[in-house]
Formats: C-alpha cells, structure tokens, sequence
C-alpha cells in the first residue's frame, strides 16, 4: 500500500471535529472582530465562543463509546479521550461567561480566540495516541496560554506572570520532548501504546525517556517540585483564564498522563517506573496545602490548592486499576465544577478596575450578598470534601483506590492533607461569615448575568454529582 | 514492529534497540552523535586555543589588534546602540509568516510523493482508477492548502486592522 493518506478516511476527521469546531470558531471570532464595530463584536465573539463549545460538547458526547483510532493511531477517539473532551469544553464554557465583565478587555475577541485555541490544544492532548500528537496539543494549548496571562499588559503581575509562565513552561516542554525522543530512540514508535513492545523492554534508555517525559508532564499539572511557578501566575494572569488554566490544562496533562500509564507502561515495571510521579502527588498533598494556609488572596489560595488536588487526582492512577482512572475522572469533574464555582464568584465580586480577590473583598458578604456566599460556601466545603457534597465523595473513591492497589501511603497522606486544607477553605468562609465589615465596600453591579449563571451552573452540577455519582461506566474503553 | 502514525512499520532499532552501543551489529546512530559531538567539542578546544599559542606577544600588544576592523576606517560609535522597539515587532510578524510560508515545501514535497511519485497508486489496489486517484488525491492537497492559507489571510488581515504594521 502507498502512504498513509490511503488510510485517512472521512471518520478520522469526525474524530477530530469537536477540536475542530472551537479551534474554526476561534478564526470566525477573529473575522468578527474584524468586520463588526467593536461594541457588537465583543458580545458576538463571546455568543459564538458559547455555541461552539456547546455543540463541541454535544457532537463529542455522541461518539462516547466508540472505540477508533484515527489518523493511524495518531489520534484515539475512546471514553477517556471522550470524558476530558468535556471536561475541557465545560472549563471552556464557563471561562467564556465569566468574559464578560466591563471595560477590563476591550479587544475581547482576541481574548476569546485564544481561550478557543487554548481549548482545541487541550482537546488534542486527551486524544493523542501519539507523543507528536500530545506534544502538538500541548503547543497549541501553551502558546495561546502566554498570551492570555500577559494579555493584562497595564498590570505589573501580568508582565510577571506571562514571563514566568514563558521561561518556565517552555523548559517544561523541552524536558517533555527531550524525553519523547529518548523513547523513540528506546523504542523505534512514536504510538504510546506501542511503547511497550515484548522485544524492547523497559532498559535504560527507556526508563530515562519515560523519566524525563513525566518530568515534564508533572510541571504541566504542577506537582511538587515543580510548582513555584503556579501562585505567581495564577495572580497575575485575568481571572477567568486562571479558572481556565486550573481545570483545563490540569485535565489536558491528567489525560496524556493516564494514557501513558495505562498504555504505555508494563505494570510489572510500573512501581518504580512511577514511583517518582507518586512521590510527586504525595509531596504536592501536603505542600499545596500548607502552602495555602498563609495566602490571603484568593486566586493564589485556589493556585496552592489545585497543586494539592492535582496530587488527590494523580494518587488515584497509582497502581493503574480501572477502579482507579474512574475515581480519577470523578474527582477531576467534581474538581472542575467546584473550582470553577469559586472563580465565578470571585467574578462576580470583581470590579471594572480590580478584581476582587483578596480576601479582604469576602468580609461580610454573607449580610451583603447572602446567596453568593453560600454559593461560595458550598464550594469551599466541596473543595475541602466535607461529607455530602462531590468533593467528600471524590475523595472516599480515591482513598478505596489507594487502599485496594496498596498505596496505602498515599490515602494516609490524602486524609492529613484533607485535614489541613480544612483549615484553609473555612478562612474564606469565616470572612464571609464572621468577620465585621473594616470598612465600607463599593456596591460591585456585575454588567451581566452570565457569572450567575456559570455560578448556578457549577453549583447544580456538584450538587448532581454528589447524588448520582456519574462514573463512565464503560470501564473497558479506559484501560486500552 | 507495530504501524505507527508516522513511521509504518521501518523501525530501524528493530535488533539494536537493547543497548547504547551494540557493537555485535556495528555502531548504533547513538554512537554516530557521540562522535559529533565529541569530534565538535575537540574542533572548538583546538581552534580556541591554538592562535593564542602560536601568536607571538608582540603582536597581541598591539592596540589596532583589538579593533573590530585591523585596517580600514576607525569605528565611530558603539556597536551596542539603542533602536526602536518597533522594529521587534515588525521583525516578529515576519518571522512568523516566514515561517509559514516555508510549511509550503514539505506540503510540495510530500503531494508530489503521494501523486505522481507513487508507484503504489495502481487500479488493481483500489476499485478507483489511477485517474481518480490522482484526482482525489489531488483535491485534498489543493483543499489543505486553501484551508491553509484562508487561515493565513485572516491572521494577515487581523494584524494588519489593528494596526500591526503601522509606525507609530
């Protein structure tokens, strides 16, 4: 047979059309900031932003349980790639309603296009079955990321954040890709699921590709050592992309980083091939959450936080169960909507000229605005997994996990991480409870009422998932 | 060796991929690198280290040694002057279309290969004749191209509205 474009057929592209609908919309929200005045571009871009992920979601939740390796096996459309499609397109969905807020962008088409591409990156990182693939993906998902967190430009935090996340992140990608080509000169396949191969083994050269590639992959999800960088940027870069890169690039890097255990490692080899990345999840446990004790802004609180619950997830892929990757894929959907919850809320708090994230901003709001401090309060207990809410739930199924594979080391540290960063999640609730107002605070009228609605949304959703713990069920299309 | 997406089955570590060197089947491209790189570091040492052993001192005293130009008319300013920032800009947005324009070779390259420079592209593997084939094959070429550059154009065209190359 000739080349591969002999096997290139109309399915592979419908494979890839969900990233391909936000990745087009990203273009046609250019074209109208082009050709429309800028006052009806913004809400366009915006509108068409919402209507692509929401077919994006819709057409990408048609084909759950097909099983078909697209572009030969480039890209594999399957349950994993299927539930972090969404899991992306719901991040995405909320970041765009919590846009639209006054005066803080003019140019909010360039900012919703790269919201877009950033979204398409991370949709092509859950599917990659090939380390060209994840690496593509995860390119397109940083590029459009520097952008946005320096996008603040008259910001000083901003300038920092960007070139942190630039130099930093860019050093990341050359660990990760130094390690692909190590296990490409190990193995002779670019395929992850071709990397185990009964003639070559794990040996050396192998064992330091995979290495250095996790290495990579850990700073991506900012895992222990690797994540100074994480408060700095969440800081400086505009609210509603720090909720995107809390959820959306976590669950980019969580997804590529289930299939290469899964499929990728031998799992009579696997502990000590991976017991660097569980040391990792262990550390970050308890050093996201004492990291958070001392913040007193919001956004660098959530940062030390999503370091911690980051670490719950990747302790959940320890010793590579089926039971395993579903409690993972619970927590990190009860995660999104909880995490993306709070930023809503400090959304909704933020004014045209600063955004209300200091911790200073949620005194008293209980009197001021009683339904949004229980929203929030409801996702502050979720985030600390107070019992009936998501958050508990997540985290009982990644302790049996734990506890069933023998990682036992890891639920032990889960349960005194808990019971640290109870301590941090009920400092903003006892601000918004307790505290008597220092001073007076300007009434703070939200232009629209999609943050309320992202805020409804989220908060049915934990609700939802507490009470029907919606796992994928077909486990099978997870392990291969 | 299992198909891959880029690599249809050619592995070429298919008996050498066990160690570093394996020497039972000649030098593995590894062994290929380390020589470069070795042969490079030495080339560099010699070369560094060599004019200053051979130059005599008086020679090296000489003020007009150290000058960016040994004859020729004397410098007027500082090599390290400050320009516009502007022109970081502008440099670039032409490096990113440079760049882009220059994905057009390995698309030539590869269409040219896949159509005329096939010689799998038979009647008799495909219920299609040659002639559609190439027909087919050459619609998807010339699709990806216009996919591609309308992408382009709309980069250009947003750049050039908001104001990208004017000299403020």
């Amino acid at each position: 047979m000739g080349g591969y474009l002999q096997y290139v057929q109309t399915l592979d592209y419908q494979a890839l059309l969900p990233a391909m609908i936000v990745g087009g919309t990203a273009v046609i929200a250019l074209l109208a900031d082009l050709l429309l005045p800028r006052r009806i571009a913004n809400g366009t871009a915006i509108l068409l932003g919402v209507m692509a992920t929401i077919m994006a979601g819709l057409y990408a939740s048609l084909s759950y349980g097909v099983h078909y390796l697209a572009f030969g096996g480039g890209f594999v459309l399957d349950g994993l790639s299927v539930v972090f499609q969404e899991i992306v397109l719901l991040s995405t969905l909320v970041t765009l309603m919590l846009f639209n807020r006054r005066g803080v962008s003019e140019d909010r088409p360039a900012y919703v296009a790269l919201v877009l591409w950033s979204s398409t990156g991370a949709m092509i990182m859950a599917g990659a079955g090939s380390l060209m693939t994840l690496f593509l993906g995860l390119e397109i998902l940083s590029l459009s990321l520097y952008c946005l967190c320096a996008i603040a430009r008259d910001r000083e935090v901003a300038k920092e954040a960007g070139f942190k996340y630039l130099v930093l992140s860019s050093t990341a990608s050359g660990f990760l890709l130094y390690g692909m080509a190590l296990l490409f000169g190990a193995t002779g396949t670019v395929t992850i699921s071709a990397l185990i191969h009964p003639a070559t083994g794990i040996h050396g050269l192998y064992a330091l590709g995979m290495g250095i590639f996790l290495i990579g992959l850990a700073f991506k999800l900012a895992l222990v050592p690797f994540h100074i960088w994480a408060p700095d940027v969440y800081e400086g870069a505009p609210l509603p992309v720090t909720a995107f890169m809390s959820v959306a690039t976590k669950a980019g890097a969580l997804a590529a980083l289930a299939r290469v255990i899964y499929t990728a490692i031998p799992q009579p080899d696997a502990h000590w091939l991976l017991l660097p990345t569980f040391i990792f999840a262990a550390a970050s446990m308890l050093v996201g959450n004492l990291g958070a004790l001392a913040q007193t802004d919001i956004k660098r609180l959530l940062a030390y936080s999503a370091v911690a619950q980051a670490g719950y997830i990747v302790a959940a892929l320890a010793g590579a169960t089926e039971l395993g990757i579903r409690s993972a894929v619970y927590y990190l959907a009860a995660y999104a909507f909880m995490n993306l919850g709070a930023f809503a809320v400090a959304a909704l708090l933020s004014s045209d000229r600063e955004e209300g994230t200091q911790l200073v901003a949620y005194e008293g709001l209980a009197a001021r605005q009683p339904l949004l401090a229980a929203a929030m309060t409801f996702f502050m207990l979720s985030l600390a997994g107070m019992p009936i809410t998501a958050g508990f739930l997540g985290k009982i199924f990644i302790l049996s996990t734990t506890i069933h594979t023998g990682y036992w080391p890891l639920g032990a540290l889960l349960v005194i991480g808990s019971a640290v960063s109870f301590y941090v999640y009920f400092k903003v609730i006892r601000a918004m409870y307790a505290r008597v107002e220092r001073f007076s605070h300007p009434e703070v009228r939200p232009p629209s009422q999609l943050p309320w609605i992202a805020v409804a949304i989220c908060a049915v959703a934990v609700i939802v998932l507490t009470f029907v713990p919606v796992m994928p069920g077909d486990a099978t299309f997870f392990v291969k | 060796m299992k198909d891959s997406f880029f690599f249809r089955g050619q592995g070429w570590s298919k008996g050498s991929a066990g160690s570093l060197f394996n020497f039972s089947q000649g030098m593995t491209p590894y062994a290929e690198v380390a020589t470069f790189i070795i042969v490079a570091l030495l080339l560099a040492l010699v070369l560094n280290i060599l004019p200053g052993l051979m130059a005599r001192n008086r020679y090296r005293a000489a003020p007009a040694k150290s000058e960016s130009y040994e004859c020729g008319v004397p410098p007027t300013s500082a090599i390290t002057t400050r320009f516009p920032v502007r022109f970081y800009l502008i440099a670039m947005l032409f490096v990113i279309f440079d760049v882009e324009a220059a994905s057009f070779y390995p698309w030539a390259i590869q269409m040219h290969s896949q159509t005329f420079g096939n010689p799998h592209l038979d009647e008799a593997a495909s219920y299609l004749s040659w002639t559609a084939q190439m027909r087919s094959l050459h619609m998807f070429f010339l699709a990806e191209m216009v996919i591609f550059i309308v992408v382009l154009a709309i980069g250009y065209a947003y750049v050039w509205k908001r104001g990208g190359f004017t000299w403020r």
